[in-house]
């Protein structure tokens, strides 16, 4: 399974050129303050999982894997264990990079504040490719790939109305309680969330006809 | 001899197509070839022994275990080579290796860089630079570099040239050199099976029509070319197909040395495996 985990770091590796360049242009407008840097890197994350699945579809890749030792269930489990690997990564790489960005701007550093963005981000990263994933080991990249998008859509939007339509500050007083308890709650969803998509992913995968 | 693949009565069922019942069986040690035309159930029968398709009914028993339980135990002593699937090919042989060394417990980096260096490959190309006939010899190697007990391969010669499909099909006698290793070889490029496998199976719209030792094909298969007069007296029993031409009758005879005895045929020509399989499924009455 650890060879797998590499075959996906190194086409991260070598396919850097594509979206390098993205990344210096987001670095530079983190820099000059004109965006939040905070989600950037681990929403990048997601598209880059996103190649490497491109790459995996595009060489019949899952076929061939599935004649390797651990089959299948290696497959999905590396493809699990390389998000989270990557999702922290690219979280440690913005938190320290904005730690420096606020000192080199001498702006005053909270850091329970960034911790807490850095938190929500991995969060969302975490549902966006949980839900992904069992529809790409479904129906292919291709299919999956509008579905997700549909969904993220309509996720989005249905936060966005819900907080316009609503007293969000009542609600925050309301869920005072919450306060308290938000960040392990958080990650406690997130291992749910993640542990319900790895086992419908396999599910999905060890019954497919490849 | 025992065993290392054997396929009992396997079957599948898709919309437009089945693999209705086939059984063979390859002894260790053993090369077999698995011919037949184009949607023939070549790419349905691997994919069946190698569990990626779900089969409808049949056993499978590989290295003397059952696919159905021990899959997982005899998984990692097959190599294979499948058409089109492999490593995505912005990789490198050099990062396969990487890969593989931490796939296979058995995967000996040593043999690899020999085999790239023996074949011209180079470690830090990407697989996409590389010709069809390099990339093809990559995949080969890749599949023999953990030196599993059998090899199984989809159509691994097609669409090369004649020199990469003779380094190939040498790398292949060599595997088989010492008599434990075995390969399951399906090809429709048969003058290739003809010099290297040790048996032939022949398969057609799903059924096997053929499984015996490339000798006992070349031995005892003939086609004889004879007369109208002669083909009026031949008993339908003595021959398996036949194809009218337009002066005489080919007729293809399983066996050659009785067919001789008892007919007065002009012509009685040892069969190449094209003909064979150009006249079971081309011919008429075919009756096996």
């Amino acid at each position: 399974m650890l060879g797998l985990i590499k075959k996906d770091f190194l086409l991260l590796k070598n396919s850097s050129k594509s979206y390098l360049l993205v990344l210096l242009i987001y670095l530079f407008l983190g820099f000059i303050g004109e965006m939040d840097f905070s989600f950037i890197l681990p929403f990048m994350s997601v598209l880059l999982m996103m190649m490497t699945f491109s790459y995996d579809t595009f060489n019949h890749w899952d076929s061939y894997v599935a004649t390797f030792p651990k089959g299948r269930a290696g497959s999905v489990r590396a493809k699990y264990i390389t998000t989270l690997i990557l999702i922290l990564l690219t979280s440690l790489i913005t938190f320290f990079f904005q730690v420096i960005l606020i000192c080199i701007k001498k702006q005053p550093l909270e850091l329970v504040l960034l911790l807490e963005k850095m938190l929500g981000t991995i969060f969302t990263t975490i549902t966006i490719l949980c839900i992904s994933y069992p529809a790409i080991y479904k129906f292919g990249l291709e299919k999956a790939r509008i579905g997700i998008f549909l969904v993220v859509f309509v996720l989005a939007f249905a936060v966005q109305a819900l907080a316009s339509a609503i007293d969000l500050n009542q609600i925050l007083n309301g869920l005072a309680f919450f306060k308290n308890i938000w960040v392990p709650t958080l990650i406690l969803l997130s291992l749910i969330i993640l542990a319900l998509s790895y086992f419908i992913s396999l599910k999905v995968y060890s019954k497919k006809e490849l | 001899m025992e065993a290392i693949l054997e396929v009992k009565n396997l079957s599948k069922k898709y919309e437009n197509f089945t693999l209705n019942n086939i059984s063979f069986s390859l002894p260790q040690g053993m090369i077999m070839g698995f011919i037949g035309e184009n949607g023939s159930g070549k790419t349905t029968t691997i994919k069946a022994i190698l569990n990626l398709i779900h089969k409808s009914s049949g056993e499978i028993e590989i290295l003397g275990q059952s696919q159905d339980t021990h899959f997982d135990t005899v998984q990692k002593e097959i190599g294979v080579v499948l058409d089109d699937m492999f490593f995505p090919e912005i990789l490198s042989a050099k990062e396969i290796d990487l890969i593989m060394k931490d796939t296979y417990e058995t995967w000996d980096s040593t043999y690899f860089y020999k085999l790239l260096k023996e074949f011209s490959i180079s470690p830090m190309q990407q697989i996409k630079t590389l010709s069809k006939g390099m990339r093809k010899k990559l995949e080969i190697i890749t599949a023999l570099a953990h030196h599993p007990k059998l090899l199984i391969c989809d159509e691994p010669t097609n669409g090369l040239d004649p020199i990469a499909r003779d380094e190939i099909l040498r790398l292949f006698q060599e595997f088989i050199e010492d008599g434990t290793h075995s390969i399951f070889l399906s090809s429709h490029i048969t003058s290739d099976l003809e010099h290297i496998a040790d048996y032939i199976t022949f398969i057609h719209q799903g059924q096997i029509l053929l499984s015996k030792t490339r000798d006992e094909i070349m031995d005892k298969f003939a086609i004889a070319k004879c007369s109208e007069n002669t083909w009026k007296q031949i008993n339908q029993k003595d021959y398996l197909s036949y194809k009218k031409e337009k002066y005489f009758y080919e007729v293809l005879v399983e066996d050659k040395k009785a067919f001789q005895k008892k007919y007065n045929c002009e012509v009685l020509d040892t069969i190449t495996l094209d003909e064979l399989m150009l006249l079971m499924i081309k011919g008429d009455d075919l009756k096996c």
